[in-house]
């Protein structure tokens, strides 16, 4: 591995490849690698994803995601 | 009136025997002077009724042909609350058997043993209270033998009677069959 | 991690230093039981115990401290040396201190790790650096204490530590059961909107109504299908405990059933083998054995006292008749004589005498002889004597009479014993002398039965320790054992309702589970008037997708690390049994959310109870496959030490076996009884040095030195030499 992968970026990776999501949201996952590049994407359903993941590891509550989460939805969605 | 019989008469007595033997002795392997002998398994005694010692006792003496006269002083003696023609019938004791003929074989016994003058009885010039007198005495002295004989025995080893098999044993060492002394005769029969 | 050394000081059989170096490929330890192979494994257990400062008593070598004299001290120690990214080492150690006869007192705990950063070496904690390079987790999967550790997937956990450990992905649970909330609450929020909103309003509360209905059935089906799954699993693995116990159950019960029988013929013996020695005496009659000399002699006397009473009877009887016929005679005679003259036989009598005075003449000689004549008076004479005579035999003939009324023997008491003596001659006495043999011979017999008795005894003995033997071996328990065929059957049975019902369920889940996806998608179909409720609508589906997202990528994350496994798992298999039969692994996942592994042959069956050296290989190329992905995802080795029971090894040529693990790139140490040779007569014990021989690895021996006491603890001592 060229570079150092989190923990999180390995979850993204394995997340936004379910073939499904990609037919939905019709994205090409190889382009985010990291979190960071999941966090400035335009697709809200990967930032979605990103924050979730992201808040998650720095030890958000439950509520406060699905608040921060949820609103980001409905005004990017 | 029918003839009085001498057994009859002797079955209605009731043997003597030496007092200091009550503790030693017979309470110590009869139920004697408790009553109910259906609890003797319960107490661990050997024998039920005090009389079953004293018969053991009067064989013993018998066999060995050893008698030993009781104390003269009366008050030092004894009697069984039965009289010998209840000896043996053991009513429904639990684990006992009835064995009502050995009284008969005791008399017998004494017949052999006693020196009465039948003759002179028989022609009424002896008292059948003599003579009755004469075969008690000779049961209870053969008896006390008996009881003076196993007195020694647990002096040295208080345990003694009380193995299971130590009053057979005393019986296992006399000779058993009549014929042994004829044979003796017979090879010198030969010559 | 390599380990390069282990240095064991005083800890409990190890009494002094020892050491021993293990190389980079497979370092084998024999020794037999008992000579310190699980005190080599606890050693390295204590050293590795982070837990706490651990410093027993019991852990002190006990020969050492029974040397130790008062105010004297020695030190308790364990030690590695090993290389990760550097030189290190790491020691635990204690010292202990002989304060009196009886007491030793322990102090001076340390735990130190030391490394070597450029020139120096510096120390640190020994706990944080063992956690730094061989963690908790890490070693969970490196130790294998016994056969029983060996199957990794044992508890419930296993495959999730496993997977958060191994596959390189942690924490997906969480994220999987956040994102699900999150479906859920964007779902109640959306349909909250499609209640309120005017046009849909209806429609929207009719359909979740009936989206609660059916939400609800599908949990409780789901609820019951877990229940039922459980239940299912709790059956296979009876069954299979089951079967595979099956020969030992069989046996097990064999036995029983023998000691049933011996101990019912073990009860008969006993109601043989008692007798009433004493109240037999009396009850069977058994004190009259040495009677029938007393009957003899009572006999005898009998006898002759009859005989005497006869005699004198006879006697008395003849005396009797002899008076009484000499009497008789007298009479007669004296008859005679009160005549004169004796006068022949037709002499008158008193009627002739009477006649012949009153005639006055005498009708003898005829002559006359009237009233006052001398003939006359003569005759009268001779009537009043004859009269007077005969009134004088009269009376004494009277008290003759009761003379000999009066018996000479009134009493009949010799009669009575006669009569005893009759009846106990003949039957009674052949009765009475067979007692002596009734007595031996029932003596003979309870002397048998008792012989009996004690050969029974012995032979119960022997098989309730061969029952204990099987229970130990086993190790089962005892009613598992004796669970029979119908046992078996119940559960069977049990499992096939269980299975039934489970078809039924999934079927009834599916049918309700699309009923579900429809009336959410009628849901989402709504069209509301109100865009807000829109946007509501949008991010619940958005959700959706972000939660099944997730949810899949959990999945494929489990599937891909057991799939790895299962892969790497076949290669080690394939080279460790490699020119016999082998099979392939698979390791499937199980209801509740763990894994085991399988054995398959090569046509897709399954091998239900491998052997135990194949179980064994089994097992171990799963934890070889585990410490080779470790290695690929920590780019670090770590050792896999293991405590192996030689049951496992037998039916392997040892030196294949061993060579095979050699060559594999890992570091690994084996704890065996293997390659030693007892001899069964002698208790001799010899290495195996033509297998020895053959082996790339090297090779140590533990062994107790001689002579010591089992009993006595400060005798044993377990020292290492190094073989090869």
């Amino acid at each position: 591995m060229s570079t150092y992968q989190t923990n999180g970026d390995k979850i993204l990776q394995a997340v936004i490849a379910d073939e499904q999501l990609i037919n939905f949201y019709g994205y090409n996952p190889d382009d985010y690698s990291s979190i960071s590049d999941a966090l400035d994407s335009d697709i809200p359903v990967i930032q979605a994803i990103a924050q979730i993941i992201n808040r998650n590891e720095q030890k958000a509550t439950e509520k406060e995601i699905y608040n921060e989460v949820s609103n980001f939805l409905k005004t990017n969605i | 009136m029918a003839a009085e019989k001498i057994y009859d008469l002797w079955a209605s007595r009731n043997p003597q025997w030496e007092k200091r033997y009550e503790d030693s002795i017979i309470k110590n392997f009869c139920d004697y002077g408790r009553g109910a002998t259906s609890l003797r398994e319960d107490r661990g005694k050997v024998f039920g009724g005090g009389y079953e010692i004293f018969i053991v006792a009067f064989f013993m003496g018998l066999y060995f042909n050893q008698k030993r006269p009781l104390i003269e002083d009366t008050q030092k003696r004894k009697t069984f609350g039965q009289p010998i023609q209840y000896w043996g019938n053991l009513d429904s004791v639990k684990g006992r058997k009835a064995y009502p003929k050995l009284r008969e074989y005791i008399f017998t016994a004494l017949v052999a043993r006693t020196d009465i003058d039948f003759i002179a009885l028989e022609k009424g010039e002896m008292t059948s209270r003599k003579a009755v007198d004469m075969l008690m005495q000779t049961m209870e002295e053969y008896a006390n033998w008996g009881f003076h004989f196993m007195e020694d025995k647990l002096t040295d080893d208080p345990n003694y009677f009380f193995r299971e098999t130590a009053f057979l044993e005393v019986f296992l060492a006399f000779d058993a069959s009549v014929a042994e002394s004829t044979d003796e005769e017979e090879p010198e029969s030969l010559d | 991690m390599i380990i390069k050394e282990i240095k064991i000081n005083n800890f409990r059989s190890y009494y002094g230093s020892n050491h021993l170096s293990l190389s980079k490929g497979l370092t084998l330890v024999i020794g037999d039981n008992g000579d310190g192979k699980t005190t080599l494994f606890e050693a390295l257990e204590w050293l590795f115990d982070t837990t706490g400062e651990n410093r027993k008593d019991s852990h002190i070598s006990e020969k050492r401290k029974s040397e130790l004299e008062i105010g004297e001290s020695d030190e308790v120690s364990v030690n590695i040396t090993f290389e990760h990214d550097g030189e290190k080492e790491i020691e635990k150690s204690f010292t202990f201190e002989r304060i009196s006869e009886d007491n030793i007192r322990t102090k001076d705990y340390k735990f130190i790790g030391y490394f070597i950063d450029g020139a120096e070496r510096h120390s640190i904690a020994g706990d944080r650096l063992l956690n730094m390079c061989f963690e908790p987790v890490i070693r969970k999967y490196c130790l294998f204490k016994g056969e029983n550790e060996l199957n990794v997937f044992d508890n419930d956990t296993a495959l999730k530590t496993l997977v958060d450990t191994f596959s390189g992905i942690r924490d997906f649970d969480r994220l999987v059961d956040l994102t699900s909330n999150f479906e859920q609450s964007s779902a109640r929020a959306a349909n909250r909107e499609l209640q309120n909103d005017k046009k849909v309003s209806n429609q929207a509360k009719e359909l979740n109504t009936q989206l609660n209905d059916v939400t609800n059935d599908i949990q409780s089906i789901k609820t019951e299908l877990n229940q039922k799954k459980i239940s299912i699993n709790e059956f296979s693995s009876k069954l299979e405990l089951l079967e595979k116990n099956q020969e030992t159950s069989e046996r097990y019960q064999a036995i029983k059933e023998r000691i049933k029988g011996l101990k019912d013929k073990r009860a008969k013996l006993v109601a043989w083998s008692s007798c009433e020695y004493s109240t037999n005496l009396l009850d069977e009659y058994w004190i009259l054995r040495s009677f029938p000399a007393i009957i003899k002699e009572f006999s005898a006397k009998v006898s002759a006292l009859s005989k005497e009473k006869r005699r004198l009877d006879k006697q008395e009887t003849e005396r009797r008749a002899k008076e009484a016929g000499e009497r008789e005679a007298i009479s007669k005679i004296q008859k005679l004589a009160n005549d004169a003259v004796p006068l022949p036989w037709n002499l008158p009598d008193e009627a002739t005498m009477k006649e012949m005075i009153d005639d006055e003449i005498c009708k003898v000689c005829g002559r006359p002889a009237p009233k006052g004549s001398e003939a006359y008076e003569f005759m009268c004479n001779k009537l009043n004597e004859y009269l007077a005579h005969i009134a004088a035999e009269a009376n004494k003939n009277s008290g003759t009479k009761e003379d000999d009324e009066k018996p000479l023997f009134p009493n009949s008491f010799i009669n009575e014993l006669h009569s005893r003596q009759i009846k106990l001659s003949g039957d009674t006495e052949q009765e009475i002398s067979k007692i002596a043999t009734t007595i031996s011979d029932r003596l003979e017999f309870v002397t048998k039965r008792k012989a009996e008795l004690a050969e029974v005894d012995k032979q119960l003995q022997e098989l309730e320790t061969e029952q204990n033997d099987l229970l130990m071996q086993s190790g089962l328990s005892a009613e598992l054992l004796d669970k029979s065929i119908s046992d078996l059957r119940g559960f069977f049975d049990a499992k096939s309702r269980a299975e039934s019902r489970v078809s039924e369920l999934e079927t009834t889940l599916k049918f309700k589970e699309s009923a579900r996806a429809e009336i959410q998608e009628k849901l989402s179909q709504l069209e509301p008037t109100s865009s807000m409720t829109q946007v509501y609508q949008r991010v619940h589906t958005a959700f959706e997708r972000i939660t099944k997202a997730f949810a899949n990528a959990k999945e494929q994350n489990i599937n891909n690390f057991l799939q790895m496994l299962e892969t790497e798992s076949n290669k080690y298999l394939q080279k460790l049994n490699k020119n016999d039969f082998y099979g392939i692994i698979r390791i499937r996942k199980t209801i509740n959310n763990s894994a085991r592994i399988e054995l398959y042959s090569d046509n897709g069956t399954r091998i239900e109870n491998p052997n135990g050296a194949l179980k064994t290989t089994m097992y171990m190329s799963v934890l070889f496959a585990i410490s080779q992905i470790t290695t690929l995802k920590r780019e670090q080795d770590y050792p896999l030490i293991f405590d192996a029971p030689t049951s496992s090894f037998g039916g392997f040529k040892e030196d294949t076996f061993y060579n095979v693990i050699d060559t594999i790139d890992k570091q690994c140490v084996i704890v065996t009884k293997d390659l030693l040779n007892i001899d069964k007569a002698t208790g001799q014990k010899a290495l195996d040095f033509d297998t020895i021989n053959k082996l790339s690895c090297s090779v140590y021996r533990i062994e107790k030195v001689e002579p010591f006491n089992d009993k006595d603890l400060s005798t044993i001592q377990t020292v290492v030499t190094q073989v090869r």
